[in-house]
């Protein structure tokens, strides 16, 4: 895909001319009366996530709206808004809101998002009521908030999340305890807070009790799932929370078929649940091929459905299968390992940052040992979950591994074209963390890992041809230009530098060259200020002296301009030609 | 800039970046239409300063990022609207196979990349630009980046039209 064809696309979008109309009217008014929608908001009331929404999100708006005029103004500049709370009109506050640690906030009102397991969208985006804020504020008056000092990547493999804003900050409740806080002032600020896990549950309970989250509503059966027992491939064993809402959510609103027949004995995979409900046994198996069976306390009925469901129900209760650890040992492959941190640099600025070794013999071998007593399941899809990218990576001559704090990692091999996703347990992924972050510490030899990287990315081959990647400008589209000759040189000029790691920002006087010779192995960006920053890993180093390296890149820069300008008569003559 | 309603000037000068900026994020021309009123009512509400017009719109593209941040991500809802409401809607100037089947595409893309994307390709900010606006380590962006450009190309190469179409009838 080009540039051009994404913009193309996008830029077919309009607003409609109505919709401008309405837009301009309110716009043009004063400001009064864009508090008009303010009395509106005083009952419950569920933004739908049809168009008739618009209405209600018009109301949610003018919630936070009510703060800014009602005098919620809790942080005023970057001195006071991470310890004190400004309020000038206390009654309200203590009837209708809470002083979290992190500010206060109206519960009554609040417009809360729920999401599990990234995409599912169980419950739609919910305005809290009167009685949600009280309990709300019942609870969270029992809560203790332990403000957490570091970080560990937590957050990440989490599947159930809940969020919400106010003027001054984002908060994102995981279903792990962890809550991260964004203020967006001059700078992003964090903080992260941990409450017990069952807090988490209760809210979640309390806000979104309408939706029955978890509950299957299908077949003529009500019950949750939250105890059911789950048979796919060799597993046999309990759902989690998040399963069993995106299962439920899956099933509740699939389209199901009554059938004479049995036809899920034709499947070749099946998904099987076992659960009770008020003394009721119940008994579920889907099958790939669009049937399923239910066993309602021993009355058996049959069921078809569109099978291209399956898949998106077969990944939310993936479990894997066993499988081989992917990784063989050779005594000659580099190692690189990578793992990223937050880390606090005053106050509440977090910066993640990565750090990177390459292994010796006996921390290869201790690694390695881990790696392979460990159970591997080897997923069937490669649908990666949780809220983020991996955090910790092993990086071999041939092929990486990213690891995913929830336990899942990916090993992609620079060779072929697919990568596989395997699932460790949790405790495994904190093994290897544990194992790299302790062999990254006190690892201090920034110019063998830049030299690493530069070898890796610039492989060894007959070749001397390499890549780079046009300049950011719109008018081009994600193009490469093509260098049949300087690989060498350039790869020459990159490893006789002297490199130290570089957490400052890259300066936009400088220009940038994003040079490759395979986007599977990576991309160097380079720029004339003797920078080097190397996405994949998350690196970034910069040279003592780069006047070499800079004169390179300002002649890269001279035949790249001819190669564009080549490029652009070559077209003019065609389309000239064609016109004739 | 026009001082005196600077949400009105922001609305003639940006209203249909905000709309696409949020409907590459959101996924639903819906959703995205609703983004841009709470966008400049907001604006209007609560007016603010701008040192100049790039200044008020990567304001109003974080403004944008975060509201779709408050958004349910569905992606069964976002392959429905994308038909229900797209086909059919006024705001659409040019209908093309091509740019359907592509905004198809782009609204299934899951969030941390579409915003990525989007304003790395739509708007052509730089990564660095791209981890300010987003609070993002420049690193973090540029991974994102690659992933989100890649899960694109995979997703537009993948010849299963007649499954899609199956899919897209059952909803």
């Amino acid at each position: 895909m080009q540039r051009k064809d994404y913009q193309d696309a996008l830029n077919e979008l309009r607003l409609g001319s109505s919709f401008c109309e309405e837009m301009e009217k309110k716009l043009s008014a004063e400001r009064a009366e864009a508090d008009e929608y303010t009395d509106e908001v005083t009952h419950v009331d569920v933004i739908s996530p049809r168009r008739s929404h618009k209405g209600l999100a018009i109301a949610a708006a003018a919630v936070l709206l009510i703060g800014g005029a009602g005098g919620t103004v809790l942080y005023r500049n970057k001195d006071t808004f991470l310890s004190t709370t400004t309020n000038e009109d206390s009654s309200y506050y203590d009837e209708k809101s809470f002083a979290f640690p992190f500010g206060t906030v109206d519960l009554h009102g609040l417009v809360v998002n729920y999401q599990c397991d990234n995409y599912m969208g169980s419950a739609p985006v919910t305005v809290a009521t009167e009685e949600m804020g009280e309990q709300l504020i019942s609870l969270f008056s029992i809560t203790d908030f332990e403000k957490l000092d570091t970080l560990e990547p937590i957050v990440k493999g989490s599947g159930e999340v809940m969020d919400f804003h106010t003027d001054y900050f984002f908060a994102d409740f995981y279903d792990n305890g962890i809550i991260e806080i964004i203020y967006i002032q001059d700078d992003v600020y964090r903080e992260y807070y941990k409450i017990p896990e069952d807090t988490f549950e209760k809210m979640r309970n309390i806000i979104f009790k309408d939706y029955d989250l978890g509950s299957l509503d299908q077949f003529g059966i009500k019950a949750e799932l939250f105890s059911a027992q789950l048979r796919v491939d060799d597993y046999d064993g309990g759902l989690s929370n998040t399963e069993a809402i995106a299962l439920a959510s899956n099933i509740n609103n699939i389209q199901w078929n009554e059938r004479d027949t049995d036809g899920v004995k034709d499947s070749s995979d099946t998904i099987t649940l076992d659960f009770e409900s008020e003394g009721k046994k119940y008994g579920i198996i889907l099958g790939n091929n669009g049937m399923a069976s239910v066993n309602a306390d021993g009355k058996m009925s049959y069921y078809s459905y569109a099978a291209e469901e399956y898949p998106y129900m077969r990944r939310t209760v993936d479990k894997g299968v066993d499988a081989d650890c992917p990784i063989k040992y050779d005594e000659n492959d580099t190692w690189l390992a990578v793992t990223s941190v937050m880390e606090r640099r005053g106050g509440a600025v977090y910066i993640e940052q990565e750090k990177a070794v390459l292994l010796d013999e006996d921390e290869k071998k201790e690694i390695y040992d881990a790696l392979a007593g460990f159970e591997w399941r080897e997923l069937l899809n490669s649908a990666v979950g949780g809220f983020d990218i991996y955090d910790t990576s092993l990086n071999f001559d041939s092929c990486s591994i990213g690891f995913w704090s929830d336990g899942k990692c990916m090993v992609s091999d620079y060779t072929a074209e697919r990568t596989f996703m395997y699932l460790l347990k949790k405790e495994d992924y904190q093994h290897i963390r544990n194992l790299i972050s302790e062999a990254a510490s006190n690892y201090e030899d920034d110019d063998k890992v830049a030299d690493y990287c530069i070898d890796h990315i610039l492989y060894e081959d007959d070749s001397d041809q390499f890549f780079m990647l046009r300049d950011n400008s719109v008018t081009t589209g994600l193009a490469n230009y093509t260098f049949d000759t300087g690989e060498k040189e350039l790869k020459k000029i990159l490893l006789d530098a002297e490199w130290k790691k570089d957490i400052s920002g890259i300066s936009s006087a400088n220009t940038m060259y994003p040079v490759f010779k395979d986007l599977r192995r990576g991309i160097l960006y380079l720029t004339t200020d003797g920078m080097m920053i190397i996405p994949d890993y998350g690196l970034k180093y910069r040279c003592s002296d780069s006047e070499k390296l800079s004169a390179y890149l300002k002649e890269m820069r001279k035949n790249a301009a001819e190669t564009e300008n080549t490029e652009k008569e070559e077209k003019t003559d065609n389309t000239e030609n064609s016109e004739e | 800039m026009n001082n005196d309603s600077t949400a009105l000037y922001a609305f003639r000068k940006y209203g249909n970046t905000v709309l696409r900026a949020a409907f590459a994020i959101s996924g639903s021309y819906a959703e995205a239409e609703d983004i841009v009123q709470d966008v400049f009512l907001s604006l209007h509400t609560k007016p603010r300063s701008f040192n100049d017009d790039e200044h008020l719109k990567a304001w109003l593209l974080r403004v944008t990022i975060n509201k779709c941040k408050n958004l349910r991500r569905s992606f069964r809802f976002s392959r429905t609207c994308s038909l229900d409401e797209l086909e059919y809607s006024e705001a659409i100037c040019e209908i093309s196979t091509e740019g359907r089947e592509l905004r198809e595409e782009i609204s299934a893309l899951p969030k941390k990349y579409a915003e990525v994307i989007f304003l790395h390709y739509y708007e052509g900010y730089s990564i660095k630009e791209i981890a300010e606006i987003l609070g993002k380590n420049e690193n973090t962006v540029g991974s994102l980046l690659r992933r989100g450009r890649d899960r694109l190309r995979t997703e537009l190469e993948r010849e299963d039209e007649i499954c899609r179409e199956k899919i897209i009838k059952t909803l």
